[in-house]
């Protein structure tokens, strides 16, 4: 048992690691390829675990030559347009100029219902609003509404405003995050008087957002 | 760029550990080899003392190399070959026919993992 123990921390610690090394992607922006490896390593990194005659190293072999193989591929891929196109494929486009391309959503096996149950999903109900629809490599549907059903924009109300970007957490659960304190140009010093100034000290807050600006909002932990 | 290289050195370290994987077993299979044609040669020749000699130490080699090789080798393969080493001494005590039948399936079962360990196409495929 104690050997079972041992081998599934070991792979445990293991997976943290490839999963770090293949990098952040969420589970639905997955080329396809990368969900084959993640589901092989995940059988594989069970193998070793139920049999212990197996050798733990023909488990961490294998789990770490494909996680790494990802890797490499998806660096040539990205010096490469030919890999990249070999590896994932390219987009689709099955909706054009407000009219669906059957052939093309034939090709990729994308029935009707598919593509309306997509558009339903980011709000869309009619498939008389849509301009262009692309089929991603990932499988996701990427739409673009006709003139008359986008959204007004700041642009088209013609308003003015600055582009800033969205205010950082500099303090989470009574702890600094000196990483984003750095972005926003701002020091210990800065934050100690400001919450000087709020009557309040660094445990005590709960969450604290700095903008570029210098403007900060604080909740303390009480609320 | 750090993921990439990380990538290309896991690559090369598990490339060398195949091919160091490869060497040891080699090694340790040569040994355990002659061991077992040295013994043959002295149950051929009648000599029950030296063929002894040579069994306890086939068993203790095999100890130290059942180990070792438990890190690359599936258990069940190595099972198989720790019966047959074990079986050694008594035959030879009891002047058991089958000695030659189980020496000569050692020296195979020690070939069978040393040839199992190669990336040549039979393996692979």
């Amino acid at each position: 048992m104690a050997v079972v123990f041992v081998r599934a921390v070991i792979l445990y610690i293991l997976l943290i690691f490839t999963v770090r090394l293949m990098g952040k992607r969420q589970i639905g922006e997955l080329q396809p390829s990368e969900l084959a490896i993640t589901i092989l390593i995940s059988n594989i990194a069970t193998l070793p675990v139920e049999d212990t005659g197996m050798p733990l190293l023909t488990g961490i072999i294998p789990i770490l030559t494909l996680a790494s193989l990802d890797v490499i591929m998806s660096w040539l891929g990205m010096k490469s347009r030919l890999i990249r196109k070999i590896m994932c494929g390219k987009p689709v486009i099955i909706v054009s100029d407000g009219k669906p391309d059957r052939k093309k959503m034939k090709a990729i096996r994308f029935t009707v219902d598919d593509l309306i149950a997509s558009l339903r999903g980011q709000g869309i109900f009619d498939i008389s609003e849509v301009q262009f629809a692309v089929v991603e490599t990932t499988g996701t549907l990427s739409v673009y509404q006709k003139f008359a059903d986008r959204n007004v924009t700041n642009s088209d109300m013609e308003l003015k405003g600055k582009d800033t970007d969205p205010p950082e957490v500099v303090i989470a659960d009574g702890e600094c995050i000196p990483e984003a304190m750095e972005r926003i140009g701002i020091t210990n010093e800065w934050i100690e008087n400001t919450l000087k100034r709020e009557k309040t000290d660094i445990k005590s807050v709960f969450l604290m957002t700095v903008t570029a600006d210098k403007n900060y909002s604080i909740m303390g932990n009480e609320g | 760029m750090s993921r990439v290289i990380t990538a290309f050195v896991i690559i090369g370290v598990i490339m060398s550990y195949s091919a160091f994987a490869a060497w040891v077993i080699n090694g340790e299979n040569r040994e355990l080899v002659s061991i077992t044609e040295e013994i043959a040669v002295y149950n051929e020749n009648g000599d029950t003392a030296k063929a002894s000699a040579a069994a306890e130490r086939l068993t203790e080699k095999w100890s130290r190399f059942e180990k070792n090789m438990s890190v690359f080798v599936r258990d069940d393969k190595l099972y198989t070959l720790s019966t047959s080493v074990s079986k050694v001494s008594p035959y030879i005590s009891a002047a058991n026919d089958e000695l030659d039948a189980e020496l000569e399936n050692i020296c195979r079962q020690l070939r069978l993992i040393y040839r199992s360990e190669l990336p040549v196409w039979y393996n692979i495929l």
